[in-house]
């Protein structure tokens, strides 16, 4: 026999539950959008704020097969006595770091493990540095890939700590820069050489390009007017007026001509006497370690 | 009859009770938070918490960034941070702080500050102070804004926290 009370209860739990499964399911998000203002107080952290290169490098490998090993360079590390060169060469070593974990080239990292503990002696940080250089020439020696991405950055994160120690925390934001172009120049090489529009939508970071920018200009005046430093700055904000014209993504041309203007500055940072016409140095601070 | 309005009701509550899943496994832990010790900082335990919390996405093929958020919070207020993720990459930002500290909340929003839509997972409430995890797939690349608040047990009482993320 029909019971309407069964019916109408049973009804209502079905109701019931429709409605309140998929809030119990996934916790919405009930906030309202963030005003101008409130943005411009937004805390940036260079330590968190900047993308590590193995952020950018786990999200190619989602829409390309890069061939690591043609970026893996043997690069090793100028011979300078120039603070802002040092700095800017350390960034671009950690990346190349990076690079070369992504290619598991086991010689190679090492390699960039005993140019860092250079470079860091040359900048006169702790002796952390080397216990750091000594741990990633440890993981390249067992295949600890996914160990070496983490060292790399503790070991860029502590050469920025001790910079802060020493204070020259100015110097901080020349690393980030030096690491953030040279995983850009990779970046840019891989997409345009295996083009695709959502390889190259990956790269839009205008902002941050300009963000960099800033901060260099902000830093005191003997390191802001160094030749090098405006060559970077100059590459910073044409690659954001790049970015921003295509925001949809970047054409092959356009992904080309970041990777040049990236390669010529990375070029820079990592030549020893790196301009022309400069007084020669003294006795090189730096030795590049024969293999 | 009886029986079935009783299994009706104990359905439904269950189903209000439920107040976290996610497509992405978010941390998990059993452990329980001890109080800092006299010569510890409070960031100190707070980041001790949080590094603890983010290892826990490790063995969800996670990597952890190595810096490390470290802000008092007003109760009642939002403290943004930003960052610049990149399209295609999964990200899980994970928040704790110390007592006084009730609860947590992480929020994010695009580079024009529109809220995103996050899975969350929530703090089971049997240690002291609070934690708080939430992530999402980014849908493009480019700025990104964290926002980390909490309602604390007393009034106006700053409480210190620390906010890490993770990436795959």
């Amino acid at each position: 026999m029909y019971k309407p009370f069964h019916s109408l209860l049973l009804s209502l739990f079905g109701i019931t539950c429709l409605s309140v499964l998929p809030r119990a399911t996934f916790a919405k998000d009930k906030s309202q959008g963030l005003t101008p203002e409130q943005i411009k107080k937004a805390v940036y952290l260079d330590s968190l704020s900047v993308p590590c290169p193995g952020e950018i490098f786990a999200a190619i490998n989602k829409v390309s097969r890069p061939n690591w090993v043609t970026l893996d360079r043997n690069s090793s590390a100028p011979v300078t006595t120039r603070r802002a060169q040092l700095a800017l060469a350390v960034g671009v070593l950690i990346t190349n770091g990076y690079i070369a974990v992504e290619a598991q080239d086991r010689q190679q990292v090492k390699n960039i493990g005993r140019d860092i503990m250079n470079m860091a002696k040359a900048l006169g940080v702790s002796q952390s540095i080397l216990g750091r250089g000594n741990n990633l020439i440890q993981f390249a020696e067992q295949n600890e890939w996914n160990e070496l991405r983490n060292e790399l950055e503790a070991t860029e994160n502590e050469v920025k700590t001790t910079m802060i120690d020493q204070q020259d925390k100015n110097l901080i934001t020349l690393t980030s820069t030096g690491a953030w172009i040279r995983g850009l120049e990779a970046a840019s090489h891989i997409i345009s050489n295996q083009y695709s529009l959502k390889g190259a939508t990956l790269l839009n970071e205008p902002n941050l390009a300009l963000r960099l920018a800033s901060n260099l200009e902000a830093l005191p005046e003997k390191l802001r007017n160094d030749p090098l430093v405006l060559s970077v700055k100059t590459t910073l904000i044409t690659i954001a007026d790049l970015l921003k014209k295509e925001p949809h993504g970047l054409s092959k041309a356009m992904l080309q001509k970041v990777e040049q203007e990236t390669g010529k500055v990375v070029t820079a940072i990592s030549t020893s006497d790196a301009l022309p016409n400069q007084p020669s140095s003294p006795s090189p601070v730096l030795k590049p370690i024969s293999q | 009859m009886k029986r079935l309005i009783l299994v009706c009701c104990f359905l439904l509550f269950s189903g209000l009770g439920i107040t976290v899943t996610g497509s992405t496994a978010g941390p998990s832990t059993t452990s329980t938070t001890p109080l800092p010790s006299n010569e510890e900082t409070f960031f100190a335990a707070s980041k001790r918490t949080v590094l603890d919390l983010s290892g826990t996405l490790i063995n969800d093929g996670f990597r952890d960034r190595d810096g490390v958020w470290n802000i008092s919070l007003t109760p009642g207020e939002t403290s943004l941070l930003e960052v610049t993720l990149f399209e295609g990459n999964q990200y899980w930002f994970v928040a704790a702080a110390t007592p006084p500290a009730k609860a947590l909340k992480i929020t994010c929003y695009d580079h024009e500050g529109h809220p995103i839509k996050l899975d969350s997972w929530k703090d089971s409430g049997t240690t002291q102070g609070a934690k708080s995890a939430a992530g999402f797939l980014a849908p493009k690349s480019g700025s990104y804004f964290v926002g980390l608040s909490l309602s604390s047990a007393h009034e106006n009482q700053k409480v210190d926290a620390s906010l890490v993320y993770a990436y795959k």
